[in-house]
């Protein structure tokens, strides 16, 4: 089962200045009534501000908005880094966040090293991380270079090794942040075909973009997110769906949910 | 997943969902800290080998002189002067780096939801295996000085397990402190000193005479006692387990309370 339930989920960043930050002042400020004020003029920046909506497998979720909308916080969110400070939010299933490729990578260990370590930061057993290297390897024709330390890859090895790490172990929900396309001509080819499937494969996808066009494409349902509010929440047919159908079928039950915030 | 005044209650039962989640993610932390280890080395020749000669010269030196200073036979000072400090190593080595517990895997933390304490134990993963190193120094030393390795050696393994756990279980509140509070780390590494000279490892309590009280009420003594004493051929006496145990519960339920209480606020301080 996968689920996204977000119900009024408000995240604030406080914005710490120099002295909020500092024991010393913390506690001048407690020993003295606190009257060398620093208290009470703590910024506060509302990065979602009550935002709701529910998904379930089969749902694309366009993230659409400018930078600083809250995209991205709201990605994080659901990968659960930032909980809520007020209001509901249940994820269900296993989430992959492709927001860093580079996650975990290492400049002085080998293409193996990394594989297993990204194996082990997403939680996987030793003997399940070594799975994925041959999966890796055949997909990213590395060969001899997976056993080279990392910093003597190209730019463009680099980013298919982490390309393929990230997206070697299926997930129920998928967190991306603009749509991946790496390498040259040839391989991204291959690349799109590995992502596709990928998606294909997860119940829940949640893309956060600049653009209004890919959204369209990929996403049945749309949201505009704008200094942290839903601006528009609205759901259309994708024009490329990226969805496994045995999935679409059985999302008919949660497809009314989407309409309480039109 | 909300925030909201909780109760104590709450608070332990999330922090020890928090702390045993970590502990069973074990594949990630004993990878990851083997991994330091291995990444941070792999271009010196003598890689954490080099650690292990320095010890063995400080040790060397020192013990000569503190013995010197204490009017005690070498023989009699080295073995106890030489485990009492690769074991403090070990324990300020894992505290000092507790400061930048998690600020130093925030790219991690930003992007991905682990249990906290998986963290921390990658760090106390990476000093045990420096330890491991600098144990060759201290079998070096016990044979050299007559004592060699014997059955009751084996009892300092389960000293090295609680003072493992209790590194750990103190990792965790001065890591979110630390993350907190940016002028902490600091306090911490002078607090480490003073208990270094505090504590006996230098010296032996017996010098104390009548201020005995000093050591006995130092719960570090207790702590490396229990790795110290089977290592020179004696058995830990009770009252160092219990000084022990009695650590392990009350730093157990503070980093629980702690992590429980604080634990959504974590990735805000980044």
């Amino acid at each position: 089962m996968a689920s996204i339930d977000a119900d009024r989920i408000v995240v604030e960043f406080p914005m710490y200045r120099v002295g909020h930050q500092s024991f010393k002042r913390q506690l001048l400020q407690s020993a003295t009534g606190g009257r060398i004020g620093l208290r009470g003029d703590l910024t506060v920046v509302r990065a979602l501000d009550e935002v709701s909506f529910r998904l379930g497998p089969g749902d694309r979720l366009g993230l659409w908005g400018h930078n600083g909308a809250g995209k991205t916080t709201l990605l994080r969110a659901i990968a659960g880094v930032y909980p809520p400070v007020s209001g509901r939010l249940d994820v269900l299933g296993r989430i992959a966040s492709l927001i860093d490729l580079n996650l975990g990578m290492d400049g002085d260990a080998s293409g193996i090293e990394n594989i297993r370590m990204r194996g082990v930061l997403l939680g996987l057993s030793r003997r399940e991380a070594d799975r994925l290297l041959d999966d890796v390897a055949a997909f990213t024709e590395l060969g001899a270079f997976l056993s080279m330390p990392l910093r003597t890859y190209s730019s463009g090895m680099h980013m298919r090794l982490g390309f393929a790490i990230s997206t070697a172990v299926d997930a129920d929900i998928v967190l991306m942040d603009e749509w991946l396309s790496v390498g040259d001509v040839d391989f991204q080819k291959r690349a799109q075909d590995r992502l596709t499937n990928f998606l294909a494969r997860s119940k829940i996808l949640v893309l956060a973009s600049h653009s209004e066009q890919l959204l369209r494409d990929v996403c049945n349902r749309i949201i505009r997110l704008e200094h942290g509010r839903i601006e528009h929440d609205w759901e259309q047919r994708p024009l490329h769906p990226v969805c496994d159908p045995a999935a679409r079928s059985d999302r008919k039950g949660t497809l009314h949910h989407a309409d309480r915030h039109e | 997943m909300t925030l909201s005044a909780c109760s104590i209650g709450t608070s332990l039962a999330r922090g020890a969902h928090e702390m045993l989640g970590a502990v069973a993610l074990r594949d990630t932390w004993i990878y990851s800290g083997l991994q330091d280890i291995r990444l941070r080395y792999r271009r010196s020749f003598l890689g954490p080998w080099w650690l292990t000669l320095s010890t063995a010269i400080t040790i060397a030196v020192l013990g000569l002189l503190w013995s010197q200073i204490f009017g005690m036979e070498i023989a009699d000072y080295l073995p106890y002067f030489a485990i009492g400090h690769v074991v403090w190593t070990w324990i300020s080595a894992q505290l000092n780096d507790a400061c930048a517990g998690f600020t130093q895997f925030e790219h991690i933390i930003k992007q991905t939801r682990l249990p906290y304490p998986t963290y921390l134990l990658r760090l106390s993963m990476r000093h045990t295996l420096i330890l491991a190193h600098n144990a060759i120094v201290i079998a070096v030393v016990l044979l050299l000085c007559g004592i060699g390795l014997h059955a009751l050696s084996w009892l300092a393994v389960i000293g090295v397990g609680a003072v493992f756990a209790i590194c750990v279980l103190l990792a965790v509140p001065i890591a979110i402190c630390c993350t907190r509070f940016r002028d902490l780390p600091p306090l911490v590494a002078s607090g480490l000193q003073v208990l270094f000279f505090l504590t006996p490892i230098l010296w032996q309590p017996g010098a104390l005479r009548s201020a005995a009280w000093m050591a006995e009420l130092n719960p570090l003594f207790h702590w490396i006692a229990l790795i110290r004493e089977p290592l020179l051929g004696r058995v830990p006496s009770a009252t160092h387990y219990a000084w022990t145990v009695a650590s392990l519960a009350v730093l157990g339920t503070l980093a629980v309370w702690l992590l429980g209480r604080q634990r959504d606020r974590i990735a805000y301080w980044m």
